[in-house]
């Protein structure tokens, strides 16, 4: 659960959301609770002034402003009164309210700390002393609160002190009720907050949900099921997409893998037939001893075919599987095409077609038997498919990074819808041709693998009637060459079908 | 009965000539799919064995052109194996389909049964009077007696029987059991209708002056 995305984000969500709602809620509670305790300071103040104003200060002090702080030594004052009418202001008695346990009250204090007045004579209000104020100054008035009650208290020059206070124990309650208001409605925001993000990452959830299923359907053993991309919307609808482009390459793949599996066991089922046939018939009644023994070359010569096709199909699936093994040396890649085009000699003046060359001098590491395989295929082809009396046209040479072979007939050509389909395994242009020349469509496949397996590349240029050209590329720096170790078990490579 | 094999596989239309040969068929071979259709249009043959992967014409192709016009039993013969192989074949006109390889008793007892069908008489014995004839076997029985013929001869018994009723020329006799390679003269059908009439009595083949023979129902 701790690895879920849903609850990933549901715990992010919940923790941002929850410190944003506490540090909201905890601001606005000072704020306001200050507010409130700024104005009850601000009115028993302006009382604790009003009534400060009342006490009498000796005319002489008046004058003498400059008078030292606390007021000692000679210099006291004899004593002060009040004024008759020294009474809280009323509009103080209003705030507050009237009721005995409220009400505002006041203690006036001489500077010895005889009580000048007092509101109610039970009051048992703490004397708040003379302290010190800044050199030769009264200090500033103060506030102090002793429990539920809030007292404001001014000094007087002379030494006395008021105590303006008040019950502030509605204040405090209201203040809690807005603490658990506070709470209250923060919880639910938090609720609230909480539970629409647990829906929106249900909803955003489930097409990734959904594009899972439909994925690990495909998977298993039906191919052609896809994403439905109705269900999913914008990021995730281009991931659908994406999935099912990779699923419709796979098909593709997977059909053309049973399309070679099945095309190899037909190609290899006549060759048997042969057999087959011609045992039967051999022995379903007595023959001469020329009559078995053409049976037994016919035999000989299909079982052949058959090795041929099976070495083929071998080393396709080895390169398929990218464990082609390959020599890994430099040699001379002229020198092997000149090989190859001595080995065609004859075949090419039984067909009356002309072979010429164009070397240079050229070196690239591989297996020279695998090039010598592609050269022969590549040469015997232009050979066989070219017309009466023609030319095949054989170049080596160095191009830039890459050695270059290529083999020019001017036979017929191939034609374009053909084309792309020529190194396709058991693909035939005319199966004429090739069946009666032994062919099973396999050679230039076989070529191409073996050119790639170099980390080359196999190319045709053609047009109908005007010849084909095939181009080999290879680089002279390998890349991509097998550095599997030389398998010297393995046969030289019989020449192509 | 003649039969058309069309294989382009040298070694293996040797191989089915000859066995057909040897069972008694006269057989005409042709080894790419547009020869073999000039030779289905211009010549009657009693059965056809196509090979689908064929040179210059596909024998899908051919089969459907030559349903245009002929109603010759097909047997298929192809490596191909797979359903939707064998259900395009027959949907294209074939009556059987076999797989390479085969077995050389099956391959005859599928043309057979074809040609037996084609002509209307699905059973493989066919009697005449007191004659039997064995398809199956190649025998002829009179009375409870095995009659000997030779292969010609058994040849022209079972085409005539196989029409039992109807009128066969004697264009059509030398036609069906004669291939296109062999060049006797004409003529030799009335040799071997009058072989056979002295070994199964005179009766057995009917002679209609002018038109030709008839095995009578």
């Amino acid at each position: 659960m701790l690895k879920s995305i849903r609850w990933t984000l549901q715990m992010w969500h919940a923790a941002i959301l929850a410190l944003a709602l506490a540090g909201f809620g905890i601001a606005l509670y000072f704020g306001i609770s200050r507010a409130r305790y700024h104005e009850v300071d601000a009115e028993l103040e302006g009382a604790a002034q009003v009534l400060a104003a009342k006490v009498h200060v000796p005319p002489a002090w008046r004058h003498e402003p400059e008078r030292p702080w606390p007021p000692r030594g000679p210099h006291r004052p004899p004593g002060e009164f009040l004024e008759r009418d020294a009474a809280l202001p009323a509009n103080l008695l209003q705030g507050f309210g009237e009721t005995d346990e409220d009400a505002p009250y006041f203690v006036i204090w001489r500077e010895g700390g005889e009580i000048l007045k007092a509101s109610r004579p039970d009051l048992a209000v703490p004397d708040p002393g003379s302290p010190s104020g800044s050199a030769g100054h009264p200090p500033a008035p103060q506030i102090r609160q002793r429990a539920d009650l809030r007292e404001a208290i001014v000094y007087l020059p002379i030494g006395a002190r008021v105590v303006v206070g008040a019950s502030v124990r509605r204040e405090r309650a209201e203040l809690h009720r807005l603490i658990w208001l506070l709470v209250g409605v923060g919880t639910a925001v938090l609720g609230v907050g909480l539970a629409g993000g647990w829906m929106l990452s249900l909803r955003a959830i489930r097409p990734i949900r959904s594009i899972g299923e439909a994925a690990a359907a495909i998977s298993g053993s039906n191919l052609s099921r896809r994403i439905d991309l109705a269900e999913t919307h914008s990021e995730l609808g281009t991931l659908a997409q994406v999935l099912n482009a990779t699923f419709d390459r796979l098909e593709d793949a997977f059909e053309q893998q049973v399309r070679f599996t099945a095309d190899a066991s037909h190609e290899l089922r006549t060759p048997l037939a042969v057999i087959h046939s011609h045992v039967e018939l051999a022995l379903s009644r007595g023959r001469s001893a020329e009559e078995y023994r053409q049976t037994l070359e016919t035999c000989l010569k299909a079982s052949r075919r058959m090795r041929g096709l099976i070495d083929s199909l071998l080393l396709l699936a080895k390169a398929d599987a990218g464990k082609l093994d390959l020599e890994r040396q430099p040699f001379d890649l002229t020198a092997v095409v000149d090989e190859c085009v001595s080995l065609v000699g004859p075949l090419a003046a039984e067909k009356h077609v002309t072979l010429d060359t164009e070397f240079q001098e050229v070196e690239i590491t591989g297996d020279p038997q695998r090039v010598g395989q592609v050269v022969m295929n590549l040469l015997t082809n232009a050979i066989r498919y070219n017309i009466d009396g023609g030319r095949v046209h054989v170049k080596a040479y160095a191009e830039g990074a890459d050695a270059v072979v290529s083999v020019s007939d001017s036979g017929v050509g191939i034609a374009a819808q053909d084309q792309p389909h020529i190194f396709e395994r058991f693909y035939r242009v005319d199966k004429a041709r090739s069946r009666a020349a032994g062919g099973s469509g396999l050679g230039l496949a076989i070529c191409k693998s073996i050119v790639e397996a170099h980390g080359g590349t196999l190319t045709l240029d053609s047009q109908v009637g005007e010849g084909a050209t095939f181009v080999a590329r290879f680089p002279c720096v390998p890349v991509g060459v097998s550095d599997q170790h030389v398998d010297e078990s393995l046969p030289a490579p019989a020449p192509l079908a | 009965m003649r039969i058309l094999v069309i294989e382009d596989e040298p070694d293996l239309l040797a191989a089915l000539a000859q066995l057909l040969r040897e069972a008694g068929y006269a057989v005409d071979v042709s080894s790419d799919g547009r020869n073999g259709l000039f030779k289905l249009k211009g010549d009657e043959y009693d059965a056809v064995v196509l090979d689908l992967m064929l040179p210059g014409m596909d024998g899908l192709a051919l089969l459907r052109e030559l349903r245009r016009t002929k109603t010759v039993p097909v047997l298929i013969l192809t490596a191909r194996d797979g359903l939707s192989d064998r259900v395009r074949g027959l949907d294209s006109g074939a009556d059987d389909y076999l797989t390479k390889p085969f077995d050389r008793a099956e391959l005859l007892a599928r043309l057979r049964a074809l040609i037996r069908r084609s002509a209307g008489k699905p059973e493989p014995t066919i009697r005449v009077g007191n004659v039997t004839i064995d398809t199956t076997g190649r025998t002829v029985i009179q009375a409870g007696q095995t009659v000997i013929l030779t292969p010609r001869e058994y040849a022209l018994v079972e085409f005539l029987a196989l029409h039992k009723g109807e009128l066969v020329t004697r264009t059509m006799i030398y036609d069906h059991l004669f291939d296109e390679e062999d060049d006797s003269l004409s003529n030799l059908v009335d040799v071997h209708v009058s072989n056979v009439r002295k070994k199964l009595g005179k009766d057995f083949i009917t002679t209609r002056r002018g038109q030709g023979y008839q095995i009578d129902a």
